[in-house]
């Protein structure tokens, strides 16, 4: 059971206290060693300021020289950060900033003798209080800094900061804000030479980051899908993290069905699944496989049941919403696919290929519209198109479109002569 | 003026031509000079009366320099051997052994010579003659200028004597000169005041006191070359050392110590190296005299400096040879020079306190060096990385340049393995001695030694490595327990990326993708290919660069075929054929063009080119890879396409394509001869679903044996034909059945039952095949939609209707339109526009990844 768990491969890309979250639920699910995951754990929290937690999980290690100490930095943090947030706080200096910021930093140091330093302070306090664990705090300084400071690097840093302190304080709407605006900033890299390794890295870890928002925000899967519609994200995913192709193909198949794009993205989900076969491959995929490249449906049903074991322990997938939207879109294709390729279709054969008794898939078939339930036969209504009629009617719309435009010559032939007579008059 | 002329035509080339004769010749005559035809005829009248003396003939031909030098030095030479001859004045006898002269000595003797003559001349105001030889002793001048050497004072001394001729002629002898002597004089006049000018301070001195100044110079061309000077103990000692060269320095050798002898001492030794070294790259030097000595030099030197410092020079002489005449150094030289540098490399392992580089301090070329304390380091100018990569490209060149198909070819390539060994060896060093670029420059060259080769040879060549290595060490590559090509080429490509610059480092990049095709490792080999993101810009790199990339592709295009990716190995390898020149563009040989004539240097670039015969890629296999994929992907596109004439264009691979009709035309087929035919009659075959018979004309195609897994290869093909020729199958005939047994047609096609489901069930899903499974019957039934003939006739002729109207309703727009409607044309644009957009567009795959732009290498 353990094979579909992918929070070892997750984790090297999060941070320790996104990390966490998928620790503590992998302790709920019971599939690992218990001992290993509470050492895991202690190994991630003994890098953070959460003291408390550390000593909660190992009370044998004494943390209280750590402790003493954080309480010191944070009083002196706090000492400084106060007098920069008292001018910050200002109504009067909110007046005077404007979108530039070299101008801010002068108006700041001249009116109100703010040093560019001590907007540093802003990032280290804030760097700190995430440290800590108080997400909301660090959001905060964060803000302020990134909005004032002029250091490229440590805007980023801080950029990556707010994104982990809302994605934790379980702001997803500030999140996903916080997520495009660094996607943006992102993109806007040169790619040059080592640079490329650099992009393709802090694209990783975005996609990583992002997973928190794909799945708990209400639009958090269309962001993948769009995401993963950029060339320069799907290769990053097929090059540094093919494990993703998990999150993309859930997101791809619960996407609406009413979607125009739809069908393109389904086939551009084939395709990725196809290519990368050979380096990544779960029951996820292995459906897309099963269903559209080799058509064999024994497997897809064999694959549906594996699936559902990869929702329970996937701690991105426990929403039973998202879980009962995947199942019901993963059923139309199949029935979809099968019912065409096949000319007769009884009821109890393909309930039994999407795992459905046959009461269960009659009362959820009724809801799809495009199925048509006869007695004991499903089928898809088609109406093969008569050729004669549709000849006509290409013919017919052909003979008034070139009338309306013998009609537009001739009026225009009436109106020539009009011009020089009226010219004349 | 005619000072730098001569400065320069000294150094060019024997084209130059007759108007720069004639601009010489009429710049070193006065202003009011006839043109060159008058004047001519004189001359040549002269030149009969003037008799014998054949300098005077030099001056037609002075610019053209290589007769002329010659001609400078037979001068002095056949005097010296010639007993009779006037200018052979106290020179001894001895002299007329061979000696080893410093090019020096010959330098001031020509002089000698020269003023002889000169002196001559003015004895009977023959100008013109004193014209020549004055140009030549300027010349001679210039380039002891050049070489920093003291201008002897006889030179001032006859400047001063001309000058005072002239001068005193003046008036009177004027007139009795005939035309041609008067204006070689007034010549002459010209180029002695401005030699004056330019040697002002020495004349002044001169005149004031000749004597002394004579004293001078010659105490200062002393102190600059001891020996040097023209004294009757120079040649005695010079006497001794032509004896010497004959017997001395083999006894010296068996006597063990050189400084034992009083003429090899070590300062001689260095004396004699900086004799050869300044007389390098010269025209006049014989090169193998020059390698001779070098090698009896080496015989006598004892010491690790000036053992390094013989072997340095000694290897940098041997690769002296004519290229314009040689297009390849002798292979003997080569073997020569590559032990020799093996031996260098040894001496400077074993001595670490002495270091070759590029650039050093100054020091004192002629004077033995040695580490002072314990970590003293001597550094001697030289670069080995330079050696290593002029022996490898030497080696490529013989190769290049030899018949691939002789012995000589086998035993110039089974130089390899030692030329291997050298590499690695010095790599080794250079990893010892810290030096970053010489080692990554020298990781390449290793790397381009193995990259292409099979797992066995590159094994036997490590094996001759770590045995030349010895107890050295290389942090690089560190000895594996179990020998793996792969993990070596892993082990150097990965330095290489970290270390070197954007060339080295594509070029590795290239290398070890092409080592992951060769082993088929596809999806590493494709995945790496695609991050270096190469195709993107190999159109701005060296030509060397683009055919590795051409290689590259079409090694990885095979890999695919091998893996059973057709449709990837037909885009890998399309490109390349359809250029029509895969010959060229893997720089495996010369297809001769037909509107195009090359020009003899553009030959010679595009034979250098060349990869040597044995990393050839054979073209004849890479055809028939591709064009079996070809017919897999097209011969079933091609029975779909039955009765739409425009889906026929679709056909990617035209050349395919064109060859298959060519096929069509034949009124007889004959059995199938070359790789083409088999092909051909395959994809036929193919056509009729007889899937039998096209794979055994598949298999039949013997250049297959040359495809590592050829087994697996022809398994993998069958399996591809049978479902092949089941989709042809299904294309041709559904048309005729109202269904079809699936099991029938498992067993028509020997294909099991679930693939014959599945390809169906694919074919049904995109709409390829009208039909539908029926499971409980296990057959397939064909539904009848498909439109009869008259219909899609119809279908077609309305489809053009419409692209007419809408022509039509365009044109309307555009002409009668003077902007009135504008709401109307926009939306009408925007109906246009979503139409075009309506499926919106295929992102660029990964798949697609075969479409670099490549430049052709000309």
């Amino acid at each position: 059971m353990v094979a579909y768990d992918l929070t070892t491969r997750l984790i090297p890309f999060l941070d320790r206290h996104l990390a966490l979250p998928l620790l503590n639920y992998l302790t709920d699910l019971d599939i690992y060693n218990q001992n290993q995951l509470q050492s895991a754990q202690y190994e991630l929290v003994k890098g953070t300021n959460m003291v408390d937690y550390a000593s909660q999980i190992n009370p044998h290690e004494s943390q209280d020289d750590k402790k003493k100490h954080i309480v010191d930095t944070q009083q002196q943090y706090q000492q400084k950060a106060k007098e920069v947030l008292e001018v910050l706080t200002n109504p009067d200096v909110s007046n005077h900033l404007t979108q530039d910021k070299h101008k801010n930093r002068e108006i700041l140091q001249e009116k109100f003798n703010l040093q560019p330093n001590s907007i540093e302070v802003l990032y280290d306090y804030g760097h700190f209080q995430f440290s800590s664990g108080n997400y909301v705090e660090a959001a905060e300084y964060l803000y302020h800094f990134r909005i004032l400071s002029t250091e490229p690097a440590k805007v980023l840093s801080s950029q990556w900061g707010i994104l982990a302190s809302n994605i934790l304080k379980g702001s997803f709407d500030q999140a996903l804000e916080d997520f495009n605006g660094l996607r943006e900033t992102i993109d806007r890299q040169h790619s040059q030479d080592k640079g490329t390794v650099i992009q393709l890295q802090q694209r990783t870890w975005l996609l990583h980051w992002g997973l928190f928002i794909f799945f708990n925000h209400e639009q958090g899967r269309d962001v993948l899908v769009d995401l993963l519609s950029h060339t320069a994200y799907l290769n990053t995913l097929q090059t540094a993290c093919p494990w993703l192709l998990r999150y993309y193909t859930i997101a791809v198949i619960a996407t609406s069905r009413q979607s125009q794009r739809q069908k393109s993205l389904i086939r551009d989900l084939i395709r990725v699944v196809n290519i990368e076969t050979y380096q990544y491959q779960d029951p996820l995929t292995k459906f897309v496989e099963a269903l559209y490249t080799d058509f064999d449906f024994n497997v897809v049903e064999a694959q549906l049941k594996e699936i559902d074991t990869v929702f329970t322990q996937d701690f991105f997938l426990s929403n039973e919403q998202l879980k009962d939207d995947f199942f019901s879109s993963a059923r139309f294709y199949v029935v979809e696919a099968y019912c065409r390729i096949h000319s007769h279709v009884t009821i109890s054969e393909i309930a039994q290929k999407v795992g459905l008794s046959e009461d269960a898939f009659k009362s959820w078939i009724s809801k799809e519209e495009k199925f048509v339930v006869d007695s004991n036969a499903v089928y898809i209504p088609t109406e093969t198109p008569n050729v004669l009629s549709t000849i006509l009617d290409k013919s017919s719309a052909l003979a008034l479109r070139s009338q309306s435009i013998k009609q537009a010559i001739t009026s225009i032939h009436e109106d020539i002569p009009q011009t020089p007579s009226e010219a004349a008059a | 003026m005619s000072f730098f002329r001569r400065a320069g035509s000294s150094s060019d080339s024997d084209s130059s031509s007759e108007e720069e004769e004639l601009l010489s010749s009429s710049g070193s005559e006065d202003e009011e000079a006839p043109p060159q035809k008058q004047e001519a005829k004189p001359m040549s009248r002269f030149l009969k009366t003037a008799g014998g003396d054949s300098s005077s003939s030099d001056s037609d031909s002075d610019d053209s320099d290589d007769s002329d030098e010659s001609d400078d030095e037979d001068g002095p030479k056949k005097s010296r051997f010639l007993k009779d001859a006037p200018s052979d004045e106290s020179d001894s006898e001895e002299e007329t052994k061979k000696v080893v002269k410093s090019a020096k000595d010959k330098r001031v003797e020509e002089m000698e010579a020269v003023i002889k003559t000169l002196d001559n001349a003015s004895k009977i105001s023959d100008w013109v003659a004193i014209n020549t030889e004055f140009d030549k002793l300027t010349r001679l001048v210039i380039r002891l200028q050049t070489l920093n050497e003291p201008i002897p004072a006889m030179f001032i001394k006859t400047l001063v004597s001309l000058d005072d001729d002239l001068k005193s002629d003046k008036g009177d002898t004027k007139k009795k000169l005939n035309a041609t002597n008067n204006r070689a004089m007034n010549g002459m006049r010209q180029k002695v005041k401005k030699s004056i000018r330019d040697w002002e301070k020495d004349v002044a001195s001169y005149r004031e006191n000749s004597e002394e100044f004579e004293s001078k110079a010659a105490a200062i061309s002393a102190a600059h070359a001891p020996g040097v000077a023209p004294t009757k103990p120079r040649a005695e000692k010079a006497a001794e050392a032509a004896d010497a060269d004959e017997l001395g320095f083999a006894t010296i050798g068996k006597a063990g110590k050189a400084t034992d002898e009083p003429t090899i001492t070590p300062e001689t030794l260095f004396r004699h190296l900086a004799g050869i070294l300044e007389a390098r790259g010269k025209k006049n030097t014989d090169r193998t005299e020059q390698v001779r000595t070098l090698e009896r030099l080496l015989k006598v030197a004892s010491t690790p400096y000036s053992r390094i410092r013989v072997l340095l020079a000694l290897i940098s002489s041997r690769f002296d040879y004519n290229a314009t005449n040689q297009a390849h150094i002798p292979p003997q030289s080569w073997i020569q020079a590559r032990a020799e540098f093996d031996s260098l490399i040894d001496i400077l392992i074993s001595q670490p306190q002495y270091i070759v580089k590029e650039e050093t301090v100054e020091y004192e070329d002629s004077v033995e060096r040695k580490p002072q304390s314990a970590d003293d380091i001597v550094e001697v100018r030289g670069s080995l990385v330079s050696f290593i990569e002029r022996l490898d490209d030497e080696f490529t060149k013989t190769l290049q340049n030899s018949d691939p198909h002789s012995l000589e070819y086998v035993e110039r390539l089974s130089a390899q393995k030692t030329l291997y060994q050298t590499t690695v060896k010095t790599q080794a060093y250079f990893e010892l001695i810290k030096a970053e670029l010489p080692v990554s420059r020298t990781v390449m060259r290793r790397l381009e030694h193995i990259y292409s080769k099979p797992d066995a040879v590159v094994e036997v060549l490590e094996k001759a490595a770590s045995q030349a290595l010895g107890q050295l060490k290389s942090t690089i590559t560190p000895p594996q327990s179990a020998f793996s090509s792969t993990k070596l080429v892993h082990q150097l490509c990965t330095y290489l990326y970290n270390a070197a610059d954007g060339l080295l480092r594509t070029r590795a990049m290239l290398s070890h993708i092409y080592h992951h095709s060769l082993h088929n490792n596809y999806h590493t080999a494709r995945d790496m290919f695609l991050m270096s993101h190469l195709q993107e810009n190999v159109s701005r790199a060296d030509v060397a660069t683009q055919i590795l990339f051409n290689r590259t592709v079409v090694q990885l295009g095979l890999c695919a075929f091998r893996t059973g990716l057709i449709r990837e190995a037909r885009d890998s390898l399309r490109e390349i054929f359809q250029s029509g020149r895969p010959k060229e563009l893997l720089a495996q040989g010369v297809t001769q063009q037909r509107y195009m004539t090359m020009t003899p240097e553009q030959e010679r670039a595009e034979k250098s080119r060349q990869v040597p015969f044995h990393m050839h890629i054979n073209l004849e296999l890479l055809e028939a890879a591709y064009l079996v994929s070809c017919m897999l992907i097209e011969i079933p596109k091609l029975a779909s396409a039955t009765g739409d004439p425009d889906a026929k264009r679709k056909i990617l691979s035209k050349a395919f394509k064109r060859q298959l009709d060519f096929a069509e035309r034949q009124a007889f087929n004959g059995p199938p001869e070359n790789t083409r035919d088999h092909i051909m009659q395959a994809s036929k075959a193919l056509q009729n679903s007889d899937w039998e018979k096209c794979r055994d004309l598949i298999h039949g195609i013997k250049i297959w044996s040359l495809m590592q897994g050829e087994t697996q290869t022809k398994e993998m093909l069958t399996s591809k034909i049978q479902e092949e020729a089941l989709r042809t199958y299904l294309f041709t005939n559904s048309a005729f059945y109202e269904n079809i047994s699936i099991s029938i047609l498992a067993s028509a096609m020997e294909l099991n039952e679930k693939t014959v489901n599945s390809i169906i069930s694919k074919m049904i899903w995109s709409e390829e095949l009208s039909a539908t499974i029926d499971q409980s019957n296990n057959v397939v039934v064909f539904s009848k939609a498909e439109p009869t003939k008259l219909q899609s006739l119809s279908n077609q002729l309305l489809d053009r209707a419409n692209s007419l109207v809408e022509l039509n309703e365009k044109t309307i727009q555009l002409k009668f339109d003077d902007g009135t409607n504008k709401s109307d044309d926009l939306s009408a644009r925007i109906r246009r526009g979503n139409r075009g957009h309506g499926h919106g567009q295929p992102k660029a795959s990964r798949q697609q990844f075969a479409n670099p732009t490549r430049k052709v290498p000309v």
